[in-house]
C-alpha cells in the first residue's frame, strides 16, 4: 500500500477517475500473467499497488514530486509492452502514460511530435498522409513511438532510416526530481526543427547505450524524424486476420532472391550498400515463412512438425528479402530494380515471387505472432555489428540452443533474422526463441537457464554488443572491452539524477543478476566469470 | 449449463494473453491515426487497461485462482464492457486466443455465484419472465405493428422474428421489413408466439434463463413449419445465429434452421431484380456495422478438444475470426438507392466501433453507452454524413437518443427504413 496521505495527494493531481489502488484494477499491469513466461516476468513480476494516469506533464512533475515526498517507488510506462517496464518491486505505484496521445506533424519540416502514448500505428498512418514515412519496429506496430525511439528500434526499413535513438530531434523530460528538461531542440521553444538545443545537448544521457527502460525519468514527448515518402496510397486491403496495405506496384516492389550460401546472401547485402539502392535488405528465418502461409496454429504445426529433411530446408535456406521504393518516381524503381537484379547476377542469386503488399513491416508489424506459436517467446540477443559479425553470433547461438531443445522449440538450426542498416554500414541479427509456457516447472527452468545464464555466457565469449547487455551488469561487457566502462557510468548518472533510487528501482542496470540471485535454480548456475 | 460455457474451460486463454494490445487497436494495417486508432469502447471510456480484455482475463485469472471474488469493483470491471467482440476478432488477429468467452464466461459465473446481473438487468429479466419481453409491454400487443394488408403465407417459408424493440418501440421498423418481405414476394409469415429472443440475458450472464427463451423459440419455429427466421435486428440475429448453437453446445449449421438478416435477402432481391428502388433519397449517409451483424456473428463451432504441447488443440478449433460476417449487403442497398450517397466509417467491418449500446451497456451504464455514440457520431461527421445508417435497432435508438441530446445535426435511419422509401416512396422521413 501507499500511505493515504500520498494517495490523496495523488488524486486532487490527476481526479478520481485516473487513479486507483483497487487490486482488481492494478491486476491489469501485472506482469506475472503477461504471456511473457521468462523467469524475469515470474520471479520479478507482481501487481502495483496503485495505478495513476496523468493527462500532462505538469501531472507527470506533480506525481513525481507526491513519490519522492513519501518514497515510493514507481514505473512509468506507455503501452507496457516490454517487460522492464513492468512492476517489479513491492508497492509499486505504476505510471500509465497512454493519456499522452497527442501527435503533431510537421510536414514541412519533416517531423512529428509525439505524446508518450502514441503506438506507431498511428504515427505511420499519420506520417503517410502527408508523403512522409517511418518505420514500424520489430517490436510491432502497438510499441510506443517515444519509448521504442529511446531503445534499438529496430526494423528492415532501418537500412534507410537509421536506428530510432539517431532519430530524436527533441524531448520533454520529467527528471527524477520532478523537474522538467527539453532537450534538442524542444528546448528553444516550438520549433523542432534542429536536432542540437541551447547548450549541452543531454540527449546521449537519456538515449544511453540502449535507454534506460523508464528508470531515468519519464519522458512525456518527443520530436522524431519523418522521412520523405513517395505520394501514390497504400490502399488497405481485406478483411482480418488477411489485411494488408496494397503496394502501387509502379513504385514499391518486394523482391526475394535465393542465393547460393550464406557468403553470396551476405555480400549481396553489402553490394546492395554500396549501390545505394533499397528501402529494405533482410533475411527472415524460415519459420516466418511457415507462419506466413499458416492457416491457424494447428497448420503451422502440422506443416513444421515434419522433421524429415527440414534441418537441410533451414540450414540450407538463404533467401534475401528486398524492398525497392521508387521515392521520387516511378523511373527510381525502374532504375534501382536494374541495378538490383545486376547484383543478383553477380551473386548467382536466383529471383523467386513473391506477394506485392505489405503485411509486415511498413504499418502493421506482426511481431504478436511470434508468441502465437507456442504461447512464449524471447529474443536473446538483439546486435549491432558488422553483418559478418552479427552472424557469427547467430551461428554460435544455434548450436547453443540445440543443447536446449527441447525444452525449447525445435528449429532445426535457424541462426536467426539478420538484416544491414544504414546502407550497409552496420548489421542487425536478433535470436529467436519460443517454448511452451505450459511446461513443467523443470522444462521452464531449463528455459531460464538458457535465456538468463547460459545466453549472457555466449555474449561474453562472442563479445557480442547486444541490446541485452546494458541489463546484465554482471557481465560488464561494455567496460573492459569497449573503453569506458559504461555501467559504472550509467550507475552514476542514475546516483546523480535519482538518488532516492525511486524511478523503475533498481534502475536497469541489474534485472539479470536479480532474477538469477532470486531463483534458486538459477542461482546455483551463477558464474559471470 | 452446456460443457462450453464454463470459465475454466477458457483459462488457457485468459492465462496466453501477452498484453499486446490487439485487443484494443484498430487492425494496424487500417489504422487511420490517434483519433479514431482504438475500437474497444470501453477502454476509450474509461482508460485504465482495466477496462480492456487485457485487464479482464487478468481478473478472470485471479477469479479462478481465488485470488479475487464478485466484489462491486469487479462486476463493474466485468459489465462494463459491450462485449463488441472487437477484443476477440483483434486477439484473432495474431494470437487465436478467445477473449471474447473469457468476457461472456465471466458473467455467467457472477449469476451463478450470486453476484451478477446488475440491477438494471435483473429487471429486464423479470420483464422477460413476466411478459415475455424485454420492456414488460403486454404480450398480446407484440405484433401491433403488423399491417392489415401483410401478406402472410399460410404455410410460410420464412418466419420474421420482429424482436423487442421493433416490436414495442421502433415499430416504423418491422413494418417496413414486412413491407420487404411482401415486395420481395418471400412466402414468410410474422413469428408465432414471439419471445424475446433472450439476448439481453445471455450477455448479462443469465445463460439459464436465456437458454429457456431458446427453447420456447426454437420450439415455436417447428411448429411453424419454416425453416428461416428472418430478422432485422442485429442482436437477435446473432443470438439466434451464434448463441443458441453456443447454449445448446451445437455448431450453427446443424441447428435445423437458418437465420438471416433482411439486408442478406434484400441485397439478393436487388441483384435478381426482384426490388427496384427508384424514389431517390438525397442524403449523404455513413454506414454503421453493428457488432452483432458484423464481426461477433460468425457461425458458433464448438470445440470438445485438449491442447497438447505448444497449444496445440485437438482435434483442431475452428477460429471464428469475425471474417465471415455479411458486411456487404447492407451496403449495396444503400449503393442501390438513388440520390444516397454512401460513405464510409473510418472504423469499418470488423474493425468498427460499438455504437455502445451492446452488452447491457445502455441498460446499466446509459452515459457510457452515450459517450461512445457520440464519438461515433463524431467520426461520421468527420466523413462527411448527414445521417448514420444501421441495421440494429439498438444502435438506431442509442444513435438517436445520443443525437438528440447533443448539439450533433446527424439524423439516424435503419437501412430497412431508406430502402422502404425508395421502394414505396411511403415512410418517414
Amino acid at each position: 500500500m501507499i500511505p493515504h496521505e500520498a494517495f490523496e495527494a495523488l488524486k486532487q493531481v490527476v481526479g478520481p477517475k485516473y487513479i486507483s489502488q483497487e487490486p482488481e484494477v492494478c491486476r491489469a499491469y501485472t506482469l506475472k500473467d503477461r504471456g511473457f513466461h521468462t523467469a524475469e516476468a515470474r520471479v520479478l513480476g507482481r501487481d502495483p499497488v496503485c495505478v495513476v494516469l496523468p493527462g500532462s506533464t505538469e501531472e507527470v512533475q506533480a506525481i513525481v514530486r507526491i513519490a519522492n515526498r513519501y518514497k515510493i517507488g514507481y514505473t512509468p510506462a506507455s503501452t507496457l509492452w516490454f517487460p522492464q517496464a513492468g512492476p517489479r518491486f513491492d508497492d509499486c505505484l505504476f505510471i500509465d502514460l497512454k493519456r499522452f496521445n497527442s501527435l503533431d506533424v510537421d510536414p514541412v519540416n519533416m517531423n512529428a511530435t509525439c505524446g508518450t502514448g502514441v503506438i506507431f500505428a498511428q504515427l505511420q498512418a499519420e506520417a503517410l498522409k502527408y508523403g512522409l514515412y517511418t518505420m514500424t519496429p520489430g517490436g510491432g506496430s502497438q510499441v510506443g513511438v517515444v519509448p521504442n525511439h529511446l531503445v534499438w528500434s529496430f526494423s528492415p526499413l532501418t537500412y534507410r532510416v537509421g536506428m530510432a535513438n539517431r532519430r530524436i530531434m527533441g524531448c520533454e523530460w520529467v527528471l527524477p526530481s520532478g523537474e522538467v528538461v527539453r532537450l534538442g531542440s524542444l528546448a528553444s521553444g516550438n520549433d523542432p526543427f534542429w536536432g542540437e538545443g541551447i547548450g549541452s545537448d543531454l540527449r546521449g544521457i537519456l538515449r544511453g547505450s540502449i535507454g534506460w527502460f523508464g528508470s531515468l525519468g519519464i519522458v512525456t514527448r518527443m520530436c522524431v524524424k519523418l522521412f520523405p515518402f513517395h505520394t501514390e496510397p497504400l490502399p488497405p486491403t481485406g478483411i482480418s486476420p488477411n489485411t494488408f496495405l496494397k503496394f502501387p506496384e509502379n513504385r514499391m516492389k518486394w523482391y526475394n532472391f535465393t542465393c547460393p550460401s550464406k557468403d553470396a546472401l551476405i555480400q549481396f547485402m553489402y553490394d546492395i550498400g554500396h549501390a545505394e539502392i533499397a528501402a529494405a535488405a533482410t533475411r527472415v528465418p524460415v519459420a516466418w515463412r511457415y507462419i506466413a502461409k499458416a492457416k491457424s496454429k494447428e497448420d503451422f504445426w502440422e506443416n513444421w512438425n515434419k522433421p524429415e529433411g527440414k534441418r537441410e530446408e533451414v540450414t540450407g535456406s538463404h533467401v534475401l528479402r528486398v524492398l525497392l521504393i521508387g521515392y521520387t518516381s516511378a523511373k527510381q524503381l525502374e532504375y534501382e530494380e536494374k541495378v538490383l537484379m545486376a547484383i543478383a547476377e553477380k551473386n548467382g542469386a536466383e529471383h523467386r515471387r513473391t506477394f506485392q503488399g505489405d503485411q509486415s513491416w511498413m504499418q502493421s508489424a506482426d511481431s504478436v505472432s511470434m508468441w502465437w506459436l507456442t504461447g512464449a517467446f524471447m529474443s536473446v540477443t538483439g546486435q549491432v555489428d558488422t553483418i559478418d559479425c552479427g552472424i557469427k553470433t547467430g551461428m554460435e547461438f544455434a548450436k547453443l540452443k540445440a543443447t536446449f531443445t527441447p525444452p525449447t522449440m525445435p528449429d532445426y538450426g535457424d541462426q536467426g533474422w539478420f538484416q544491414t542498416n544504414d546502407f550497409g554500414h552496420s548489421g542487425y541479427l536478433e535470436f529467436l526463441n519460443y517454448w511452451d509456457p505450459n511446461d513443467k516447472p523443470e522444462e521452464l527452468h531449463r528455459v531460464d537457464e538458457y535465456y538468463q545464464v547460459a545466453g549472457p555466457k555466449l555474449l561474453i565469449r562472442c563479445g557480442a554488443l547486444s541490446f541485452f547487455i546494458q541489463t546484465d551488469s554482471p557481465l560488464t561487457l561494455d567496460g573492459p572491452n569497449y573503453g569506458p566502462h559504461y555501467d559504472k557510468f550509467a550507475r552514476k548518472v542514475k546516483d546523480a539524477l535519482d538518488p532516492l533510487y525511486n524511478c523503475n528501482p533498481p534502475g536497469i542496470l541489474d534485472v539479470i543478476d536479480e532474477v538469477v540471485e532470486k531463483a534458486p535454480w538459477l542461482k546455483k548456475l551463477k558464474n559471470w566469470e | 449449463m452446456t460443457y462450453r460455457l464454463e470459465l475454466e474451460n477458457y483459462h488457457w486463454d485468459a492465462l496466453n494473453c501477452c498484453g499486446c494490445k490487439g485487443c484494443i487497436w484498430v487492425d494496424h494495417v487500417y489504422c487511420s491515426g490517434v483519433k479514431y486508432g482504438m475500437r474497444c469502447p470501453s477502454l476509450h471510456e474509461y482508460e485504465l487497461d482495466t477496462y480492456s480484455a487485457i485487464g479482464r482475463t487478468k481478473l478472470a485469472l485471479g477469479l479462478l485462482d481465488g485470488t479475487f471474488q464478485f466484489t462491486p469493483t469487479a462486476l463493474d470491471i466485468i459489465y462494463k464492457c459491450n462485449l463488441c467482440m472487437a477484443c476477440d476478432i483483434g486477439c484473432k488477429r495474431n494470437l487465436d486466443l478467445d477473449p471474447g468467452m473469457v468476457l461472456e464466461t465471466l458473467r455467467i459465473r457472477a449469476v451463478e455465484k450470486g453476484a451478477g446481473p446488475l440491477p438494471a438487468h435483473k429487471k429486464i429479466a423479470e420483464n422477460i419472465a413476466k411478459s415475455g419481453n424485454r420492456y414488460g409491454g403486454a404480450a398480446a400487443k407484440r405484433q401491433a405493428w403488423l399491417p392489415k394488408d401483410a401478406k402472410i403465407a399460410k404455410t410460410p417459408e420464412m418466419v420474421y422474428f420482429a424482436g423487442c424493440n421493433s416490436s414495442y418501440k421502433r415499430t416504423g421498423l418491422a413494418t417496413a421489413t414486412a413491407g420487404i418481405l411482401d415486395t420481395c414476394g418471400a412466402k414468410w409469415a410474422p413469428f408465432p408466439g414471439e419471445q424475446c429472443c433472450g439476448h439481453p440475458l445471455y450477455v448479462s450472464g443469465m445463460a439459464e434463463a436465456a437458454l429457456k427463451q431458446a427453447t420456447a423459440n426454437i420450439e415455436a419455429l417447428k411448429k411453424s413449419g419454416a425453416t428461416t427466421v428472418v430478422t432485422a435486428c442485429a442482436e437477435c440475429y446473432k443470438t439466434w445465429k451464434v448463441d443458441y448453437p453456443k447454449m445448446m453446445d451445437k455448431r450453427t449449421d446443424v441447428m435445423g434452421y437458418k437465420v438471416i438478416h433482411i439486408t442478406e435477402l434484400a441485397a439478393q432481391k436487388l441483384k435478381d431484380g426482384t426490388l427496384k428502388p427508384t424514389h431517390p433519397v438525397n442524403m449523404i449517409v455513413a454506414y454503421h456495422d453493428a457488432c452483432n451483424l458484423g464481426r461477433a456473428s460468425d457461425s458458433w463451432v464448438p470445440w470438445h478438444g485438449t491442447r497438447g504441447k505448444w497449444g496445440v488443440t485437438q482435434p483442431p478449433k475452428t477460429y471464428r475470426r469475425g471474417a465471415n460476417a455479411p458486411y456487404q449487403p447492407a451496403r449495396d442497398i444503400l449503393d442501390a438507392i438513388p440520390g444516397l450517397v454512401r460513405k464510409e466509417f473510418i472504423r469499418t467491418r470488423e474493425n468498427t466501433m460499438c455504437c455502445g449500446a451492446g452488452g447491457g451497456v445502455m441498460d446499466a451504464y446509459p452515459e457510457f453507452a452515450h459517450h461512445t455514440a457520440d464519438h461515433r457520431l463524431e467520426e461520421a461527421e468527420d466523413v462527411g454524413a448527414e445521417a448514420v445508417v444501421s441495421a440494429c435497432p439498438y444502435c438506431d435508438e442509442n444513435f438517436a437518443q445520443t443525437a438528440a441530446s447533443t448539439d450533433r445535426k446527424l439524423k439516424v435511419y435503419d437501412v430497412v427504413q431508406l430502402l422502404y422509401q425508395s421502394l414505396t416512396g411511403r415512410g418517414t422521413l
